[in-house]
């Protein structure tokens, strides 16, 4: 059962129904139930891997919360780390290790095969897996309490709005609200509601529809010209904006249709005019965790090394958020242009302040389009990257558009033209929100018949233009 | 509940809004359907099959037809006249809706159908997909109906929206009302600009069955005998010398036209007149149309030859 599916309408629609009519002392109950019962729907066995590692947070938050010694906390939160994450690594690395050090052995003159492992990537397992060691953190941090009920830590971390894909909650957020489920109101329902029909927009007219021609294109990158491999590179941010940002809408829309409120994922991430305002606009809920549990721990472990400190703690964080995408040596190096994109940007930011407040050129409209122009170029560039199989496909597509030009194939691009569209309508909204809040309402606006007649333009382009047999969402896989 | 009334009435207004703008819209896309259709009738190959193409002998297929079959040769050959039904990327449920209808509204004297050993086989997720196209015909025609419901338990539930009939399609009407597609009774010639002549495929194949769809195969071969219209079957040439001698899809195909007394003009296909020359072909799967003319020329004289045999006219 998919965000995109007709079975998860009706199972979200009964579960919120049934929310509100049952006594509140059994509201977490249901929905750990409930959630359990969308997230087995989709792979049963791993239902008892996410059991397996909702014990384990448990209970190592638990001693940890009642242990007196700081060295005793202290090893308790190594151990905990560890056998929360060793399932991550298994299921993600196992075959990525086992390839580096059979062909470091075949260098050296040595032919062993070692033992291969054919399990798929549990769904959902690298969020749950990082919302579990921010909880272990908070509490050995003494940022959140302990939670008592294990229930409350089980909805925690398999509250199936957010499961398969985040947003990457903490603990501080949510397990309080856990604590104190209520009736859905009025306005939340309507709120959510709202969000939902726009992450559906998002997902089906933008997302499936631009990718249906970036998939065509990558996925035959030798027959294709570099201008048409460059139009696809161009593309496939925004289809990875939407696909991922238009999932994060719908979870947080379910979420608040049962009133809980989760943290944003994105904010207008093509409006920033530099990458480390893109970086707090863009997977909102992954960068913050990356910048308290890795980055911020990092630098100050660093911190005698002053810039150079900084520089490696960004570069390091970076790797890790490519090498989290997946055990690809693509990811790692879209990883690691991101920690120079940010480690250039702090370098020179001195500089480049001085450089704006001489000319002025903070609140000047061309400096902010070419930057916005620029922030885009880059993170294409790397994502040409993330997109393909392998680091020879990449660097194939890179060679390809700088020196085999020729016509981009437009017949190719008509199923997805109703994207371009699409995805018109989504910039224009971003730039309205951006540059002029509140000015032009449409969701929002007072006026009911404007707001009705909004509803009900999404709703008409979903139905013509949406794709509704594409299937998954990009960020299952990781 | 003053408070519940008021969310009722709201849910109640949003809703009989977008009935009736699904209903409106509905109007609005059958208008833009029939207005396409009238401009560009080979633009819309589904609605002009199911409701206009006539000729003595109709051919159905895949792009594979679409580019392999020449109307005009065909009657300049036989002397009745000949229309390529075929469409792109067709699977067999498709073919099943079209010649089941055709039959119904205008019997033609022959039918020929390409049709490939894997044809019988479980249709794919993007074969199912690719059925879309019968959408708007879901309420009219009852094969269209029986093949949308195979799609997923809750068509039928979707096909109440206007709106979600014509999926995709605004664009697809609009170029057909201001552009026009030249073809010659429905056959499209594939060139080779673009496109390098092939290299020979070979290999093996073995594509299972699907009970279902052997079923609808039967149907139709039983319809046109009951109707007395001619099937033909043939198997298009491709650049692939293929090995089907272990291929379990191949051997029933064959069973079921024995059995039921249908020919199969299957020769061509892996004849060394067509796999000792590249030139035939645009790509492994399609003839270009110097291929194509060799190609109708020779099925001509095939059909002939059966036609003779059997004594039909």
């Amino acid at each position: 059962m998919t965000f995109t599916s007709l079975n998860f309408l009706f199972f979200f629609t009964i579960v919120v129904v049934l929310f509100n009519l049952i006594p509140q002392r059994v509201r977490v109950w249901f929905l750990l139930f409930a959630s359990y019962f969308f997230y087995i729907d989709l792979m049963p066995v791993f239902a008892i891997l996410l059991a397996l590692v909702t014990g384990c947070t448990y209970l190592f938050t638990r001693i940890i919360a009642n242990s007196k010694s700081a060295i005793g906390k202290h090893r308790v939160l190594v151990l905990g780390i560890i056998v929360i994450i060793s399932p991550l690594i298994f299921f993600k690395f196992f075959s990525f290790v086992n390839l580096v050090i059979t062909t470091l052995l075949f260098r050296c003159g040595l032919h062993v095969s070692l033992p291969t492992s054919s399990y798929i990537l549990p769904v959902g397992i690298s969020f749950y897996t990082f919302m579990a060691i921010g909880y272990l953190i908070d509490v050995y941090n003494e940022d959140v309490e302990s939670e008592s009920n294990i229930g409350i830590v089980a909805l925690f971390l398999a509250f199936f709005p957010i499961i398969l894909s985040g947003p990457i909650e903490r603990a501080g957020n949510l397990i309080p609200q856990f604590r104190k489920l209520q009736q859905t109101t009025y306005s939340d329902l309507v709120a959510g509601a709202k969000m939902v029909l726009w992450g559906y927009f998002l997902k089906l007219c933008i997302a499936d529809r631009l990718g249906l021609y970036v998939d065509l294109i990558f996925n035959n990158i030798h027959t294709y010209n570099g201008t048409t491999l460059l139009f696809a590179s161009v593309l496939f941010p925004f289809q990875l904006y939407a696909d991922l940002g238009g999932y994060s809408l719908i979870a947080i829309g379910v979420a608040r249709c049962l009133g809980i409120i989760v943290v944003p994922n994105f904010k207008r991430p093509f409006f920033a005019t530099s990458m480390s305002e893109f970086w707090r606009r863009w997977h909102m809920s992954l960068i913050k965790w990356l910048t308290n549990y890795i980055y911020t721990p990092l630098s100050f472990g660093l911190r005698r090394w002053k810039m150079s400190g900084i520089v490696t703690a960004l570069i390091l964080t970076f790797i890790i958020s490519g090498i989290w995408h997946g055990a690809e040596l693509t990811f790692f190096v879209w990883g690691l242009l991101q920690g120079i994109y940010l480690s250039i940007e702090v370098v020179t930011l001195k500089k480049r302040s001085e450089f704006k407040q001489k000319f002025c050129l903070n609140k000047n409209p061309w400096y902010i389009l070419i930057s916005c122009v620029w922030v885009f170029i880059l993170f294409s560039f790397s994502q040409i990257f993330g997109r393909c199989g392998s680091i020879g496909d990449a660097f194939y597509v890179i060679g390809k558009i700088l020196n085999v030009l020729g016509k981009i194939e437009w017949l190719k691009l008509m199923p997805s033209s109703l994207g371009l569209f699409s995805l018109t309508l989504l910039l224009i909204k971003d730039f309205l929100d951006e540059y002029y809040p509140n000015r032009f309402l449409l969701f929002e606006n007072k006026n009911i018949i404007i707001r009705h007649l909004s509803y009900a333009f999404i709703l008409i382009l979903i139905l013509t233009m949406g794709v509704f047999d594409s299937g998954q969402f990009i960020y299952f896989q990781f | 509940m003053n408070h519940l009334n008021q969310l009722a009435t709201k849910i109640l207004a949003f809703i009989s809004l977008i009935i009736l703008l699904d209903f409106t819209a509905g109007y609005l896309f059958r208008y833009l359907e029939t207005k396409a259709l009238n401009n560009n009738p080979q633009g819309m190959i589904a609605e002009f099959t199911m409701w206009r193409a006539e000729g003595d002998i109709m051919i159905f297929g895949a792009s594979e037809a679409h580019g392999g079959l020449i109307p005009s040769l065909m009657k300049n050959k036989l002397g009745i006249s000949v229309f390529n039904c075929s469409n792109d990327a067709k699977p067999f449920y498709y073919q099943y809706c079209m010649i089941n209808t055709v039959i119904e509204r205008k019997k033609p004297k022959v039918i020929i159908w390409s049709i490939y050993s894997c044809d019988l086989n479980t249709p794919t997720k993007r074969d199912m997909n690719s059925l879309s196209v019968l959408n708007p015909f879901y309420d009219t025609n009852d094969y269209c109906k029986k093949v949308i419901n195979k799609k997923s338990k809750y068509e039928n539930l979707k096909m109440v929206s206007n709106l979600y009939r014509y999926n995709s399609r605004i664009l697809n009407l609009i170029s057909n009302i201001f552009s026009k597609t030249e073809t010659d009774r429905g056959y499209v010639a594939l060139s080779n600009s673009g496109y390098k002549y092939p290299t020979l495929k070979s290999g093996s194949e073995d594509c299972g069955i699907d009970s279902e769809i052997v079923d609808s195969f039967i149907e139709i071969i039983k319809k046109c005998k009951a109707t007395d219209v001619e099937l033909i079957l043939i198997i298009i040439p491709k650049f692939e010398n293929i090995n089907n001698s272990e291929n379990f899809g191949y051997k029933n195909l064959i069973e079921i036209c024995g059995k039921y007394d249908v020919p199969l003009i299957k020769e061509f296909y892996n004849s060394p007149i067509f796999l000792n020359d590249s030139t035939l072909f645009r790509d492994n799967d399609h003839l270009n149309d110097k291929g194509a003319r060799l190609f109708t020329a020779l099925l001509c004289d095939k059909i002939k030859q059966i036609r003779e045999t059997k004594c039909i006219h």
